[in-house]
């Protein structure tokens, strides 16, 4: 079934239609600066500072994502719509986490209590640890049989699947740690 | 089965061919798997503060190589599209070739790297950063693989002249997997 | 002129290089958009079936516990879990979804934008073979040992996770992967679908020109594609709690089972608007054709289905009130939820708007429509107390809350698809509908539905629990009048049941012995009605071009009371 109607509809499924006419170097120079970025990237960290850190690590990977994206992707060509839709899709992991992350977290609900997280608050170790808090206690080394009024159920490592019990559900409050 | 091609399959109202559109679509659902998975790790991981002594354990060394080859890889890639774009379907099928290889590449350093997790313990049940760490890196795994073999068919398209619009379409999708490991690469080793 | 030209080819189109083909070829392994449609129609309304006839079986328990079942045997707690659970799950996965977005989008969609098939007919071959085969593992996870997931269809942690708790260690995890390779299905159709609206729509056919139905359609998967993706990774999650012993969702080891329900509820609401959004298309199309009248506000209805799914992102935790979410984001989900009554409301008047002043031929599809309509505003209604966070409270999980989502769920998956087969029977098989038959089904249907659900808000009220295996159990709730109102839903069930009986034979006698159809049998202004009924393979002879909107029904000044999008205005 030829088509007449459809001959002012484009055929641009052929490569390169409006595709982009960049010589070889220029893709080599967007690699060889995505690499300059990867060696910060890498190199932040170890100077030490938390947030140089996370500006390094997070700040520098969303640059590095833009270029590929831009330049790799060509996006930078690329109708305008497809950027709208694209952030739109991570709008809605951004509203993902707007809505959940006040509950998750969180370290207890109103009925119920993270037991393991529980292990990982600041006044929990200031409270069964006897004042001499290191940095970097691992929650996992403290012994459960000293805590005796504090049933917290499986550590991480308990790892048996069979192993759950029922306390693993509520932990009786051993301070009213929800306010009223 | 001889399949006529329809004639929707040659329409482009949007102006964008349509392999190119769905592509950016599927692009979009992959968006939100991965950052569902990210989004979830990140609110635990903030909250755990010790669990960067977990992190501490991931190598490094390791997702810098893994990195360094993804991002060469997706050169190739973009050669790749280059070079179909001249209708040189050889030289498309070779750069394709190439960026399999960082694909394999990138397979096997992060075999020896989970080998050697494992060999110390630090296996899916070890803890729940543990448990994100191999999901992620898993996930992202299979979409290495599924890239590759994409670009593996392609590529013998591209011999025969075939098809060659579609480099740039498994190229889009290798920057992706691409991109998705740049922000699995600080969010798994680099932030402790 | 080309109009109605089509009908007279359509046997020169089909015997066109195309009867070669064998039956497996032709009906099994097919690329073409109408046969993958039916494909889905099919799988869907067989896995309706099941689950009604799950419901039939824990309505009886619910009425009279204790009692051998007709057909079935004596219910026990866990086959009673695993009915629940796989009925809600097969009702919205595997009937509500396929039915309304894959069976009427390929079906429609093609034809509609007037065009020969979907843009990737392979890739939608595919989506069937995946959807298939899930409903294959749903199935087969009743058959392996322990049985079938019994843990409601959201299949919250740690019930879901552990399969000490749950007791179903292999019936758990195939429910799950089952639910997320229909999700894999649903996103390759989704593609299809907007990429085939965006590109391979009729020269000349613009945004506004787009039949309500195909942008509901596509609306709906592109909410469904931007919500389902956390879950999909949470499935994973969830899968390797359950089968790794991996504690994502276990607080005991650092997981958090909120996360799951967040997880769980940022698809789900959305999901509500996925099925809602075609069920609104299906019935846009039936009332402007039996009402010879144009869509009141059609842009607003658009943009107003636009609002709402993007308001549908913002409400899902109003599911989680009593799951001990942080109250200040109860606050906020309560205003989020009340507000995305404003559109549903809006769409609903905008519909009446349409009825009004018009010429109303109250036909099968039509009466179908109509009440949809009034159906769903008693779901919509009963919404309001739920959505307000300290009602929910007390209401939470009663069966005031089930009575509300199946008065959403049922005109949607129910009432509005039988509208469309009614409506649409003609262009699929070439023949009508026996519309006699159609009535007493409609009114077999419609009545005993309120039969149903209208009891079920009042014991609700009083105290009845959802997932209770016996209600007699509980002091309080073996009061007399609350037997008697369990036992007239059940009896209301079993009728409503049987009249499905008549549909089914209605529609496979009149597929093969039907009164034979006409292209164009309701005077109706879109693509599809351009092309034979059935259309060929390749639904055209000549692909049409597209001349005005779809709902120029009685347009003052012109010759008839419809006008096709495809017929050039006069020349003057």
């Amino acid at each position: 079934m030829s088509q007449a109607a459809d001959a002012h509809h484009g055929h641009l499924n052929s490569a390169g239609e409006h595709g982009p006419h960049h010589p070889v170097s220029y893709y080599v120079k967007i690699w060889a600066l995505l690499l300059v970025l990867l060696v910060i990237s890498i190199a932040g960290p170890m100077l030490g500072n938390k947030v140089l850190t996370l500006v390094t690590a997070f700040g520098i990977a969303v640059v590095k994502a833009l270029i590929v994206a831009a330049f790799f992707m060509h996006l930078n060509i690329e109708k305008k719509f497809v950027w709208y839709m694209l952030l739109a899709m991570l709008l809605a992991v951004v509203m993902f986490f707007l809505g959940t992350a006040a509950d998750v977290m969180k370290y207890d609900g109103s009925h119920w209590t993270k037991p393991t997280s529980y292990l990982y608050t600041e006044e929990f170790k200031k409270a069964f640890s006897g004042g001499e808090e290191h940095e970097g206690h691992d929650a996992d080394e403290f012994d459960s049989k000293a805590l005796p009024n504090v049933p917290y159920g499986e550590t991480e490592s308990h790892k048996a699947q069979g192993s759950h019990k029922s306390e693993g559900h509520g932990l009786p409050a051993a301070e009213p740690r929800h306010g009223t | 089965m001889a399949m006529v091609q329809p004639i929707a399959t040659r329409r482009s109202a949007t102006g964008i061919p349509t392999g190119k559109l769905a592509m950016w679509w599927l692009l979009g659902s992959e968006i939100t798997i991965f950052g569902g998975l990210l989004v979830s790790y990140i609110m635990m991981r903030i909250m755990y503060a010790p669990w960067a002594e977990a992190a501490a354990h991931t190598n490094t060394l390791a997702g810098s190589i893994n990195t360094f080859v993804l991002l060469t890889s997706s050169l190739f890639a973009v050669l790749a599209h280059h070079a179909a774009e001249q209708k040189n379907g050889k030289l498309a099928a070779f750069y394709l070739w190439l960026t399999i290889g960082g694909a394999l590449t990138f397979l096997v350093v992060k075999g020896l790297e989970w080998t050697n997790e494992i060999r110390h313990g630090f296996t899916i049940t070890a803890n729940s950063f543990w448990s994100f760490y191999y999901t992620a890196a898993g996930l992202h795994g299979l979409h290495v693989i599924a890239g590759a073999t994409a670009m593996a068919i392609v590529s013998f398209d591209c011999l025969r002249g075939k098809n060659l619009q579609r480099v740039e379409l498994v190229g889009i999708y290798w920057h992706f997997v691409d991109i998705v490991w740049i922000f699995l690469f600080p969010l798994l080793y680099i932030a402790k | 002129m080309t109009t109605h030209a089509s009908a007279d080819h359509a046997h020169s189109a089909d015997d066109h290089g195309h009867h070669e083909l064998s039956f497996i070829q032709k009906y099994v392994f097919s690329t073409d958009h109408k046969v993958i449609g039916l494909q889905y129609f099919m799988t869907g309304v067989l896995m309706g079936v099941l689950g009604a006839l799950a419901s039939y079986v824990f309505r009886m328990q619910m009425a009279f516990p204790g009692h051998a079942v007709p057909g079935f045997g004596l219910v026990t707690p866990q086959i009673y879990n695993q009915m629940v659970t796989n009925h809600g799950t097969i009702m919205i996965f595997w009937f509500a979804m396929p039915v309304l977005i894959a069976a009427f989008g390929n079906y429609l969609i093609p034809l509609m934008i007037g065009c020969d098939d979907m843009v990737f007919p392979r890739l939608n071959r595919l989506s069937y073979q995946i959807f298939l085969f899930s409903a294959v593992l749903l199935i087969a996870s009743f058959f392996v040992p322990n049985g079938g997931f019994g843990g409601a269809w959201t299949s919250y942690p740690p019930l879901a996770s552990n399969p000490i708790y749950n007791q179903t260690p292999y019936g758990a995890p195939m429910w799950l992967a089952a639910v997320a390779l229909e999700f894999v299905a649903f996103l390759l159709g989704g593609i299809n679908f907007i990429t085939t609206l965006m590109n391979a729509r009729a020269p000349g056919m613009k945004m506004y020109d787009i039949p309500m139905v195909v942008w509901m359609i596509v609306i709906a998967s592109i909410l469904f594609m931007a919500s389902v993706g956390p879950l999909i990774a949470g499935a994973a999650m969830l899968f390797f709690d359950q089968t790794l012993g991996t504690g994502f969702f276990d607080p005991a080891r650092g997981g958090d089972p909120l996360l799951w329900e967040h997880l769980f509820w940022f698809f789900g609401h959305p999901e509500v608007y996925v099925v809602l959004l075609p069920a609104m298309g299906i019935v846009a199309e039936v009332l402007t054709v039996f009402a010879r009248k144009k869509l009141f506000a059609y842009r607003t209805v658009l943009w107003t289905a636009v609002a709402t799914g993007v308001l549908s992102f913002f409400v899902w935790a109003h599911h989680q009130f009593v799951a001990g979410i942080d109250p200040r984001m109860a606050n906020i989900f309560t205003v989020t939820t009340l507000l995305i009554s404003v559109p549903i409301t809006e769409m609903s008047f905008v519909y009446i708007g349409t009825l009004y002043g018009a010429s109303i031929q109250l036909s099968t599809p039509m009466l179908f429509a109509i009440a949809f309509i009034v159906e769903f505003l008693i779901g919509g209604v009963t919404g309001i107390f739920l959505g307000a966070s300290g009602a929910d409270i007390y209401f939470h999980d009663t069966y005031f809350v089930l009575a509300h989502f199946h008065y959403t769920f049922v005109p949607i998956a129910v009432i509005a698809v039988f509208a469309g087969v009614y409506y649409w029977f003609p262009k699929m098989f070439g023949r009508y509908m026996n519309d006699t038959w159609g009535r007493i089904h409609f009114w077999g249907t419609a009545v005993p539905f309120n039969g149903i659900f209208i009891p079920l808000f009042y014991t609700g009220m009083a105290g009845d629990h959802r997932r209770t295996f016996n209600h007699l159990n509980f002091p309080d709730l073996a009061r007399g009048d609350l037997i008697f109102w369990r036992e007239f839903s059940t009896v209301s069930l079993l009728i409503m049941l049987a009249f499905q009986v008549i549909f089914f034979v209605n529609f496979f006698y009149s597929m093969f012995r039907g009164k034979k159809a006409p292209a164009n049998p309701w005077n109706a202004n879109t693509f599809e009605w351009v092309a034979a009924s059935p259309p060929p393979h390749g639904n055209f002879v000549t692909l049409p071009h597209c001349y005005r909107g779809p709902y120029e029904y009685s347009v003052p000044g012109h010759s008839s009371d419809f006008w096709p999008q495809n017929e050039p205005a006069p020349k003057t």
